[in-house]
């Protein structure tokens, strides 16, 4: 059985022009909180919506822990250790296409993750687990996160 | 006992984790070679801080140093409180500059 409290793994994502991501493995509720009170947001109704425009960097910065990225002067763009703001604003600076890998990248890696944790609670196949469903609604509805216009 | 290092900030990790946020600390070289840490912690996570391994970090202009933590006592409270660890072999230096 596994242990309650996520412990701190890193999984490396590889990108293209040998370029990686280092992730978390799997994020804390904490973690999850803190990216859900960004995303979700009040629409004119009253009630929550997801931002889809927000979700895909939202759920990057939430993942995302180091990389191997270099600015055009080949010096490292360092993003351990920033705040969520300034990681952001990291993000934001990417090159759209190269932002779009990023997060196809990490849309992968979780539901990777989703479906480990489904083989170890050894589910019926097909069904989602409670990890899929409530982090990424755009995943768990079958839509990868980053197909936003 | 000579102080091998003093400083303002540092933290401890649990992994990725931050466990604790120290403000000023010193370091002390042991007779069996390893170091005694004293400072004062301002925030901890009160479960990552008992998880291991624990290693502390003392970020510097270049980067940072580090070493195993081995042994930590903390003091009873709330707010800002004492701390004092063993510390292990110094780790590899980071350097982020």
């Amino acid at each position: 059985m596994g242990t309650w409290f996520v412990q701190p793994e890193t999984t490396r994502l590889d990108l293209s022009d040998g370029q990686f991501l280092i992730v978390r493995t799997r994020l804390t509720q904490g973690e999850r909180r803190q990216a859900r009170a960004r995303y979700w947001v009040v629409g004119p109704d009253g009630d929550f919506h997801v931002d889809r425009v927000l979700l895909p960097t939202v759920t990057a910065m939430a993942f995302l822990l180091d990389w191997s990225l270099t600015d055009a002067t080949g010096k490292p763009v360092v993003i351990r250790g920033l705040s969520g703001d300034e990681l952001m604003a990291v993000l934001d600076g990417l090159d759209p296409d190269r932002f779009d890998e990023v997060s196809t990248a990490i849309d992968a890696h979780i539901v990777a993750m989703a479906e480990a944790r489904a083989q170890e609670k050894k589910l019926p196949a097909g069904a989602l687990t409670d990890a899929t469903t409530s982090s990424l609604p755009s995943v768990a509805a079958g839509l990868p996160a980053s197909s936003v216009n | 006992m000579p102080v091998a290092i003093r400083g303002d900030k540092a933290r401890i990790d649990w992994g990725y984790f931050a466990a604790a946020a120290i403000q000023g600390f010193s370091i002390t070289r042991t007779k069996d070679g390893g170091y005694t840490l004293t400072g004062t912690v301002v925030t901890l996570d009160a479960f990552k801080v008992r998880q291991k391994p624990l290693v502390f970090i003392a970020p510097h202009k270049d980067g940072e140093w580090r070493w195993p933590v081995v042994t930590l006592d903390i003091a009873e409270g709330h707010g800002p409180r004492a701390i004092r660890a063993t510390l292990g072999a110094q780790l590899p230096e980071m350097i982020t500059r």
